[in-house]
């Protein structure tokens, strides 16, 4: 096995990937258990993007050495209520509002919790009318 | 450096050993940044093309929320708002009526179901109630780590009133959600200094009172009660409860003023 998989976007454009950097997708892993993790096989992504796929991949790549994170756990919530957007996530997300509200449906879609996290407090921080610049002041 | 007094280096951010072309780069930049502060001088300096740029950026920032909500992605939508004070979603013109209310709605609800866990007073057993008998397994008989946390998450969730109790020999420090509990005792064989004190508070330091007093472990039996106010210390409040007997409990009743 080369831990290599091949995803296909919306668009009908393939992806390759390393296994674990996109483990951090909930629905990814399980279709990879669901369909066994065969490096011939494609796997499609219907609901994403070309260009959408490849910023999930991009942030999946910077985040693959992190402890997973238990979302149903309540002090996680809690945390999370309370906690700031990273500096590298807060420079990802600094993109056009449809890119952001197409990041938000990917990551809900495919079921990454921390970066529909980090998006959702993206466009909070925007609500306050504050820039990433002014939060971390 | 004739009729500037700031550094030609300096104005363009290179430093003195810049190449040619690191020169011609950073004016190309500092071109772009000037033409870009023209076009924003011409829309603010002109009220009519201000009042449609405010109005066009306050859609781009409602747009994602309406968005969501289009597509039924409700929760994402509460989650969003979940990360914003009622302060935040109040001051923006752009959130409606309805869902300031229901953001209230959604705290009440978080802060009723914590109480429902709790008890109405978060915390330890009320002034009458369950500490009777804590040996032979009273309702609350000990506050451990989590115990004390469930109370942390209920004061970020807005809760003024809670219940802390500690076993006399204990030291406690615990945070969670934004809150701090820390509890030394006034025993010296356990690093005290003949009082008991207790902090509690988030970033803004809020004052609190307690009315303190030692309890019993084996009659739940209440003497030495006092009504204390917090005082500063350091960038925190804290209070202080005179020296009680040994095996007791010492229980606070706390109002977050």
């Amino acid at each position: 096995m080369s831990g290599i998989v091949t995803l296909v976007s919306q668009d009908q454009q393939k992806i390759e990937v390393e296994l674990n950097v996109i483990r951090q997708s909930k629905v990814i892993s399980g279709m990879l258990q669901d369909l066994g993790e065969d490096e011939d096989t494609e796997y499609p992504i219907p609901n994403v993007s070309h260009a959408i796929l490849k910023k999930i991949i991009e942030w999946c790549e910077q985040h693959k050495e992190d402890a997973p994170v238990d979302d149903e756990d309540p002090s996680y919530q809690e945390k999370k209520r309370t906690a700031e957007v990273p500096r590298w996530d807060a420079e990802f997300l600094k993109v056009d509002q449809g890119t952001l509200f197409e990041i938000i449906l990917a990551a809900n879609y495919l079921d990454i919790c921390r970066l529909l996290d980090f998006a959702c407090m993206t466009v909070a921080d925007q609500i306050r009318g504050k820039t990433p610049e002014e939060i971390r002041k | 450096m004739a009729d500037s007094t700031k550094c030609f280096y300096e104005i363009l951010g290179v430093s003195q050993e810049a190449e040619e072309d690191e020169i011609q780069e950073a004016f190309e930049a500092s071109k772009q940044a000037f033409e870009a502060s023209k076009t924003a001088f011409e829309v603010l300096n002109d009220p009519k093309k201000r009042g449609a740029y405010d109005r066009q950026k306050e859609n781009t920032k409602i747009n994602i929320l309406e968005k969501l909500e289009e597509k039924n992605l409700i929760h994402i939508r509460d989650q969003i708002f979940g990360a914003l004070d009622d302060r935040d979603i109040h001051n923006c013109s752009q959130v409606s009526k309805s869902w300031q209310n229901f953001m209230k709605t959604n705290r009440h609800m978080r802060k009723k179901k914590m109480r429902m866990e709790m008890g109405e007073i978060g915390g330890a057993g009320h002034f009458w109630g369950n500490d009777k008998e804590t040996q032979y397994g009273g309702v609350r008989d000990k506050m451990g780590e989590e115990e004390f946390k469930k109370v942390l998450r209920l004061l970020a969730a807005g809760e003024k009133k809670v219940n802390l109790k500690f076993w006399f020999c204990q030291n406690w420090e615990v945070a969670e959600a934004g809150w701090t509990i820390q509890f030394k005792t006034a025993f010296i064989d356990f690093g005290g200094d003949g009082k008991f004190y207790l902090w509690i508070g988030n970033k803004g330091g809020a004052k609190f009172k307690a009315t303190a007093q030692q309890i019993n472990y084996g009659n739940g039996e209440e003497k030495n009660r006092l009504e204390l106010q917090s005082e500063k210390d350091g960038t925190r409040q804290r209070i202080k409860y005179e020296l009680v007997a040994r095996y007791v409990f010492v229980r606070f009743n706390i109002t977050i003023l």
